[in-house]
Order: structure tokens, then sequence, then C-alpha cells
């Protein structure tokens, strides 16, 4: 069902130089690149959301069932993230303490409409007794 | 997602390491924390590549949900569900997606969209150096077949910009969401990014010039000492030799001399960088 795929594995090294080799040439050519107007930033209560030490990751889904698209927004994060919940494997490394962040996910909740979209905060995903949170560094 | 299709709304997420969290809905709507998804010999979940991000949708069409990863540098992965809608058991490796051309798919995140609306479903993805890229579905939403990589938008040119200036497109690891923004019938895009700002602070005092000319010969020498026992851990790295617990002693207690030194001389540093990660409109 997976003609598709390549099973084989890539020594990471190898695929990184060949990126930086070839970054310039791989990309097929565009039949057509699409036109959209100057790009703005989201913003919330009047100003761009900016996240945690960036790599902002957005998602629309009407999280609070009001029929309403909200925004979910993942970050990098500042917080250290707790070695009880690395995955295996890195859990008992010596360095593994505070080598990582919690990358978290913020919810704006959507205060306009479908077609007028307007943010005013955002709370943090929460789950368990803390915040929802997975390992980022 | 509705991870295990008890008719709520779950949530996954990649992460740094490669491993794939889990945030499980109870039937109070609240989530419990986040733990690694395993495989059916109850080992984590890992991509071959690290950075991920994921998406579920049933690639294979046979009534379940796969997981399909986007990686920072390397290729698109997707760990075929080998169990059931209700009870996932996932694939122990994953498997990499290829053109029909058989070039690999790439991406920093793997977005299933009709970008073309042609009522099938495509994969837009993100990238590492920013910009964003879809390949067309020209087989079916049920047994996709991929053609070349096509340019959405571009990828922006490097600019070493201030606070002052503030940024002009969305910047490098950007991650995409297909979306009628306004509802007027066409594609939109939110892209994330992150992007480093510049400012420059106000010259030094005498005072705080003369704290650091004071510093810097122990500064200097600290950092030597550094240097040459990371060089020695890259000698028995590039040797294959496992680095003796003794060279690692040494180099974390030279760390430890170090760091607090470092961030001393950093506070005299006038060039700065703040972070910024913002969610942009393309419409």
């Amino acid at each position: 069902m997976f003609g598709q795929f390549e099973e084989g594995e890539c020594d990471m090294w190898i695929t990184t130089i060949l990126l930086l080799v070839t970054a310039c040439v791989e990309l097929d050519t565009p039949k057509e690149i699409p036109q959209f107007e100057k790009p703005v930033r989201i913003e919330s209560k009047g100003i761009p959301i900016d996240v945690t030490v960036g790599h902002a990751a957005p998602y629309m889904h009407d999280f609070d069932g009001d029929g309403i698209a909200d925004l979910l927004v993942g970050e990098f994060g500042d917080v250290d993230f707790p070695v009880e919940r690395l995955p295996k494997r890195i859990r008992d490394e010596s360095d593994s303490k505070g080598a990582f962040s919690q990358g978290r996910l913020r919810i704006y909740k959507n205060h306009g409409s479908d077609t007028q979209p307007k943010f005013n905060g955002f709370e943090y995903l929460q789950a368990g007794d803390g915040f929802a949170s997975i390992p980022s560094t | 997602m509705d991870y295990d299709n008890d008719g709520d709304l779950d949530i996954s997420s990649g992460s740094y390491t490669g491993e794939i969290y889990y945030f499980e809905c109870q039937d109070d709507g609240k989530f419990l924390q986040g733990k690694c998804l395993v495989d059916k010999e109850n080992v984590d979940l890992k991509a071959q590549s690290y950075s991920i991000t994921v998406e579920a949708w049933d690639f294979d069409a046979d009534g379940d949900l796969d997981l399909i990863l986007g990686t920072r540098i390397s290729s698109v992965e997707l760990f075929e569900n080998i169990g059931t809608r209700e009870a996932p058991i996932y694939a122990a490796k994953s498997k990499k997606l290829k053109t029909q051309g058989g070039k690999p798919i790439k991406g920093s995140n793997a977005h299933r969209a009709d970008w073309d609306g042609d009522g099938v479903l495509d994969l837009v993805l993100g990238t590492e150096w920013g910009g964003v890229h879809w390949y067309r579905n020209v087989g079916s939403s049920n047994k996709p077949i991929y053609g070349d990589r096509q340019i959405i938008v571009e990828q922006p040119e490097f600019k070493q910009r201030t606070e002052e200036e503030g940024p002009e497109f969305s910047g490098s690891r950007s991650k995409v969401f297909v979306t009628d923004w306004d509802k007027d019938g066409m594609n939109d895009l939110l892209v994330g990014d992150v992007q480093w700002l510049n400012y420059t602070l106000p010259p030094l005092t005498a005072e705080e010039e003369a704290e650091k000319m004071k510093l810097q010969p122990e500064y200097e020498k600290l950092n030597k000492v550094l240097d040459e026992l990371n060089d020695e851990k890259i000698s028995y790295q590039r040797k294959k030799i496992e680095i003796p617990e003794e060279v690692n002693s040494r180099y974390d207690a030279a760390y430890e001399a170090w760091l607090p030194v470092y961030r001393k001389m950093s506070k005299f540093d006038r060039e700065k960088s703040n972070t910024h990660g913002w969610v942009w409109l393309y419409r």
C-alpha cells in the first residue's frame, strides 16, 4: 500500500550536507507562484501575537465549541521541561536536566466571528496538574 | 484529533526529541498530561529525524488514523496505524514519504489541505528556511500520489533587521495552516515563524568598561580551557571511541567555571537580539 516510501535510513549528516549543496537547485520549477496581499501579523488585543522564544505553529479549531474557529498557536517556551516526562531513552542521561524547554500551546479564543476573527489574549492548554507541554530545545 | 474515536478531541504533538506526545481528553473535557505514543512492544515511537510536527489522518483509507510527521530538515515520515480506529497500534518504524517521481517530500510541518480546489487533498508544508511549499495530490484523497514540489510562498531573502525596523515577511522554520480566513471562498495561509531582531544598548559606562576589562583575562583563560577540552572530546568522537569519564568530568568542571563568567561578560555586549514568533496571514 505504501509503494511511494523509502525504507532505508539516511545518515543525518550526509543528508544535511546534501541539503546545503543542493538547496539552491533542488526546487522544481514552480508552475505559478500564487499572488498574495502583503502579509500581516495576526493580532491579539491590538498587538501582534508573539510567542515565547518564537517558533509559532498556528492551527484553527473550534476549541470551545461555540461554533466559531479559535486560533491555537504552539510555541518554543522558556521553562525547563520536567525530566520525568522526557522520553525513556533520554530520561536517565546525565545532561538531560535543564536541556529542554516546555513547548506549550496557546489558545486564543475567537471573540469575533468566522469572517472577522478577533482575539483578546490567550490561555495555555492545561493538562494533568499543569501546562500541557512537549520538550523543545 | 479524536485519537481513540470516543467522540472527544484529543491532542497530539511532535517534539524536538522526535517522539510523539499524546494528550488524552477525558470525559470531563480535561486533558491528561502528555505521554509518548508507543509501538506494540511498548517502545516510544521515535521519528527517524528530530524536531518534528504531527498530523493524524487516514492516509491509506483503511479506516484508522495514521500519523504524518513533518521534520526540520529531513523527509516527511509516516507511522502507519496497524491497529484499529478505536485502538491504534503504530508500526515501530516510520516510512519516508516520496513523490510520484521518487523524490523525498520535505517540510517542517506536513499539512493536508485542498490547495488547488480540485476536491483532492494535497500536502502543504512549512520549511526550515521559511516560505511555504506544496505537493499536488495527483491521486485521490484516499490514495494520495504526490507530484513535484511547488512554491506557494517563496523563501524570504535573509536580512539582518532591527527591532526598530520590524519584520517584513514571515521568517524561518515556518509552520503552515490553510484556512479561508475571511470566508471569501479562497484559501488563505497562516504561517508561524521564528525571527531574530537586533537592538543596540547604550554604551557602557566607565565603571562597566573597567569591570569588563578586569574580567576579560579570566574569561579568555576559561574560554581557552573549555575550547581545548571540547577539542579533546571531539577527537574521541571522530575516532568513534567513547569519551572517557575523566575527560567528561574535566569538561563539566570547566563548563561550570566558565558559565558564570560568560554570563557576566554577556551583560557587557551592546548588540543584542530578541527572538520572536509571529503568526502571519497571507491572503
